[in-house]
């Protein structure tokens, strides 16, 4: 028997009054595995995570985190779980060092603060004060802190919004070490590179419901087309078609017989993010 | 941890980042007792007035310490989700917020003691007669400003209007509770005015 996954959600629904902020949401995370939300902003991700948090309670449906109803506030389950928020600060007159300290107080078997600040990469920040950081090292101080308690599930959510590109590329490698670690994390993100670098499995959320899931390299050829595209006379020719094969055999030896050459030839697999644009495009005109 | 082991790490981890932050240290010790000097200097010639105005400077210090700073302290926090994330942690309420109040406490005893000794040593005015009566009220006001400022945290929307939201009520509250001068020449005052109202129309 496989062990009980790490997160299960069955039908979950979440309501502000009138407005449906979730519609009905299933999904479950394995113990161990990158679980990756993705969907535009708007779309019910932060709420689904806040209601796995603990934060927000839920209008319907079955939740259930490592085996708890995060709905109650249970300081076992709190100790088995980190989380990142979307944008949370610290005490501006703390050290890196002191913050993590002060938050390892809290749970019964804590990992090591030094390690831990060395695990995200703050190694020379830990006496600086946490008003002095940039954007990065905050997300990174934010990474630290949820960790501190040596979590099995660890939630992220949008980890490496208003990120540049370096500090993205070092944050997707502070969230590979994680799975290295064997803890099970559940991302939010708007970006399609990101869970396509980090995560095992995608669900693609929009309007508050599930429109797609699966690992990122099924989730593609399946339900987009390749794109063969090539110059001629100066214009590109685009063809789209479910088998390239037979396509380019076509297009290379019509070519070789016109003793012409494909000049700028480009096959491009669907990626995730035709996929994504595809089902997450508004179906108004 | 237990809840009272955590209370105390809290605590201590309070009292670093208060002396870690120099304008909380002015406001909380500096800023009383500059008001006290000054209306001390100004209008408080004769013994009578000062014996009046050292008590009530110590009385507002309480809430300054207590009422006031929790109430800045509570929604900066609750704004910059320092507390979201707390709440994220297994770290219990009672111990957070033990912590935070215990440090407001000490912050309020120590300045109440302040107030005392300067009234003495620089203004003559008399020991408290009864020390047991000044520690009483002190922990009565202490428990009751520290549990209005956790409170009225919740009323205040953002960091930018907490000035004016706690100063809506510290600033009457000092003038209408005696703290410049007796009570009973307010109430007079305020027996007055009514009547004074009444004649003119």
């Amino acid at each position: 028997m496989s062990p009980a996954p790490a997160i299960e959600v069955r039908d979950l629904e979440k309501s502000y009054g009138p407005v449906a902020a979730v519609r009905g949401l299933s999904f479950s995370v394995e113990q161990g595995e990158v679980f990756g939300l993705l969907g535009p902003n708007g779309a019910g991700k932060t709420t689904t995570v806040e209601i796995l948090e603990g934060y927000r309670s839920r209008t319907a449906g079955d939740v259930s985190v490592l085996g708890h109803d995060p709905a109650v506030r249970d300081r076992r389950l709190q100790e088995r779980v980190g989380i990142v928020l979307q944008s949370s600060g610290f005490y501006p007159q703390a050290t890196v060092r002191e913050a993590v300290e002060n938050t390892a107080k809290a749970y019964s078997a804590p990992r090591d603060a030094r390690e831990t600040i060395e695990l995200v990469g703050l190694e020379e920040k830990a006496d600086s004060r946490t008003a002095q950081l940039s954007g990065g090292q905050r997300r990174r101080l934010d990474l630290a802190l949820a960790l501190i308690g040596n979590p099995e599930l660890v939630f992220l959510d949008e980890p490496t919004t208003g990120f540049d590109p370096a500090a993205r590329r070092t944050a997707w490698n502070a969230v590979r070490n994680l799975r290295g670690l064997g803890m099970t994390v559940l991302l939010t993100t708007h970006y399609l590179d990101e869970a396509q670098e980090l995560a095992d499995r995608v669900a693609i959320v929009k309007d508050g419901r599930i429109v797609a899931q699966g690992p990122p390299t099924e989730l593609g050829p399946a339900q987009a087309r390749y794109r063969v595209s090539y110059l001629s006379s100066g214009r590109r020719v685009e063809h789209q078609t479910d088998d390239p094969t037979d396509l380019l055999h076509r297009l290379t030896s019509d070519a070789l017989a016109r003793g012409e050459r494909l000049e700028g030839l480009e096959v491009n697999r669907p990626t995730l993010e035709d996929v994504y644009l595809e089902l997450t495009a508004d179906e108004a005109p | 941890m237990s809840t009272a082991a955590l209370t105390w790490e809290q605590f201590r981890f309070e009292r670093k980042l208060f002396w870690r932050n120099p304008t909380a240290a002015f406001f909380n010790f500096v800023l009383p007792l500059l008001l006290l000097f000054l209306v001390a200097t100004a209008f408080a010639s004769e013994g009578d007035e000062l014996d009046i105005l050292i008590p009530g400077v110590a009385g507002m210090s309480v809430m300054a310490t207590t009422f006031t700073a929790l109430a800045y302290v509570l929604v900066y926090r609750r704004e910059e989700g320092i507390l979201k994330r707390v709440r994220g942690t297994p770290m219990p309420a009672a111990s957070y917020l033990g912590g935070m109040i215990g440090s407001a406490v000490l912050n309020a005893l120590v300045q109440v003691l302040l107030v005392v000794v300067i009234g003495h040593v620089i203004y003559d005015v008399s020991w408290p007669a009864d020390w047991l009566l000044l520690a009483g009220f002190s922990i009565l006001g202490v428990i009751c400003f520290g549990a209005l400022g956790v409170a009225f945290a919740h009323a205040i929307p953002n960091v930018d209007s907490g000035p004016a939201w706690v100063n809506a009520v510290f600033l009457p509250l000092i003038f209408i509770s005696g703290v410049f001068y007796s009570s009973d020449s307010l109430r007079a005052c305020s027996r007055r005015w009514p009547r004074r109202c009444r004649s003119s129309t």
